[in-house]
């Protein structure tokens, strides 16, 4: 078997193009959840010293691990209570800005409506966090 | 001794890998720090985008470099057929394929103590072509009836050709399949292997490309460095002399305390490439079978394959590390570990396609897609019309074949050929051995 030129001018592009797509899956996947939410968070136009942070994924999959997009609020400390009361939370501290503040993340969160109504922010817009997502599906079948 | 252990250490490793996999699938469950996963999808396409270069990059080696081979000059060949219980429509095809074929060449025939009446047509046909035939009085399996065959060739050969007892050659095929061997260096060889059945439905449709994908991508790439890891039991060619120094090893091989049977061409194949003879597939040398066209067959077949694959695979690390550098980087980076690496991987894929189906199916399912189409570009180009079976082959695997692989895994001591009449020729060969 001899592949015609046609064959590696189809071929070469190809995998120079696979290279790419997993150089750029490798590097977005690698920024930290925290490096993540520090930028949005940097971003949010009512950071003040005194607010607290929400981090809530809100695509119903927060534990696939494909898919990474987090929503982020400055929110109260009376808040921070309310949401301790309904679901699990986990705190991260992080510095944004020169500031120390403080991040919760809520987990197994069902919709965006049942946490914004936990919050009392129904029309508040929050700070979408993308992260690195894989959207590739890292197996090939097994042909040798 | 030593290298029965060091087999049963690198079975254990693999064992650690997949329970390793599965515990972070779990870990996953429990909410362990998401980067863990992450890192092993990207350790895991990174490894994949080195393989697909270095496959890319074989080909292209073996292209530009593209080795030729001594004219044939009449040299003594023995075909060796072992059959077992095969239908005589089917035999008789398969040994007048090798009567027509070029080549000055001795058939011998093994009958591996077949009960279904076969014998008597085999004794005709074998007086009618000058053959030599070998009646066994049990079947013991190809194993056995390839040493009884090796152990009584005559001084003359000087190649030995092995086929399947449904294998239909082409008139040249075995005189090409015996070229290289001719150069020095090179051990063994195996030929292109077509189905006769390829278009009779869904599932030979889609064997169809498996096999082409596994012949002119991976064994042509493996060929570029003489270390092709399995000289196909359809269609393999050895030098008499390298094929007689190992036969008795090769009939003795036993695997975790156990008498292997299935799978002896790659395990002959390895102990070629032992040995540090290369062994090169030859596109030219052509020859014909078919594949199991019901789903039940084709699963049992490869079982029996993936239980080959773990066991051999394991064997190569034992010995590739001194004659076969860069075989010996593949299996170890590639071949033996992704599909038990991959296992909590795919586990949570599962589950995806429970919890989140619309996103599997708009995200997940075309990048699997086209991860397949850019590996197996080269079929895409030079073989358009089995594109849909390559798509077929990518959903087979992945819905069922690749489970297969942790069954073989856990029960690859197993040496029950899953074929009919044959569940007994494992329990004559544990008590032989015992005998021993």
């Amino acid at each position: 078997m001899v592949f015609r030129r046609t064959t590696w001018l189809v071929a070469v592009p190809m995998l120079l193009a696979f290279t790419a797509f997993a150089y750029l899956s490798v590097a977005g996947t690698t920024q930290s959840q925290s490096d993540a939410l520090a930028e949005a968070i940097a971003k949010e136009p009512m950071l003040r010293t005194s607010a607290e942070f929400v981090a809530f994924a809100n695509d119903g999959a927060a534990a696939s691990s494909f898919k990474r997009t987090q929503r982020v609020c400055a929110i109260s400390r009376r808040q921070v209570r309310r949401l301790q009361r309904k679901y699990d939370v986990d705190v991260i501290r992080m510095r944004v800005g020169g500031r120390r503040v403080k991040v919760y993340l809520v987990h197994d969160v069902d919709s965006d409506a049942e946490i914004r109504r936990t919050l009392h922010i129904q029309h508040k817009r929050c700070k979408l966090v993308h992260r690195g997502q894989i959207y590739f599906l890292p197996f090939s079948p097994q042909l040798s | 001794m030593y290298r029965g252990k060091v087999q049963g250490g690198l079975y254990g490793l693999v064992i650690a890998l997949l329970g390793g996999s599965f515990g972070l699938f779990l870990w996953a469950l429990l909410r362990a720090p998401i980067e863990i996963w992450d890192l092993l999808a990207v350790g895991i396409l990174g490894l994949m985008v080195v393989h697909t270069w270095y496959i890319f990059g074989l080909l292209l080696f073996g292209q530009v470099r593209r080795r030729t081979y001594p004219e044939y000059a009449e040299e003594r060949i023995a075909v060796l057929v072992p059959c077992f219980n095969e239908d005589w429509p089917l035999l008789e095809r398969s040994l007048d394929s090798v009567a027509d074929a070029r080549g000055n060449k001795e058939i011998v025939i093994i009958d591996d103590g077949s009960t279904n009446g076969v014998g008597q047509s085999l004794v005709a046909w074998t007086e009618q072509h000058g053959a030599t035939l070998y009646s066994l009085s049990q079947n013991r399996g190809k194993r056995e009836a390839l040493h009884h065959a090796v152990k009584r060739l005559s001084d003359d050969v000087q190649f030995v050709v092995t086929i399947d007892s449904d294998t239909v050659l082409d008139r040249n095929a075995l005189v090409r399949i015996v070229e290289p061997l001719k150069v020095s260096g090179i051990a063994a060889s195996t030929g292109d292997v077509r189905l006769l059945n390829e278009r009779d439905n869904l599932l030979t449709h889609v064997v169809g490309a498996y096999y082409w994908v596994g012949l002119n991508i991976y064994k042509l790439a493996q060929s570029a460095i003489g270390s092709v890891v399995c000289c196909s039991g359809c269609l393999a060619a050895y030098r008499a002399d390298v094929l007689i120094g190992l036969i008795d090893e090769f009939h003795a091989q036993r695997f975790l305390g156990r008498a292997c049977t299935h799978s002896e061409d790659r395990h002959l194949t390895n102990l070629v490439l032992r040995g540090g003879g290369d062994v090169v597939y030859v596109p030219l040398a052509v020859a014909h079978t078919e594949t199991p066209d019901r789903l039940g067959a084709f699963v049992r077949q490869q079982t029996r394959w993936k239980r080959g694959f773990i066991r051999e695979s394991i064997y190569t690390l034992t010995h590739a590390w001194r004659h076969k550098r860069m075989l010996f980087a593949q299996v170890l980076l590639w071949d033996l570990p992704e599909p038990f690496l991959t296992f909590g991987l795919r586990l949570a894929v599962v589950g995806l396609l429970v919890t989140d189906p619309h996103f599997f199916l708009i995200a997940i399912l075309p990048s699997w897609i086209l991860v397949s189409a850019v590996r197996n570009v080269f079929l895409v180009v030079a073989s358009p019309k089995r594109i849909p079976g390559l798509l077929g082959y990518m959903l087979l695997y992945e819905s069922l074949l690749y489970w297969l692989n942790i069954w073989a895994l856990f029960t690859v001591r197993n040496s029950g050929w899953l074929t009919r009449g044959a569940e007994g020729v494992e329990q004559r060969l544990q008590a032989s051995s015992a005998v021993i």
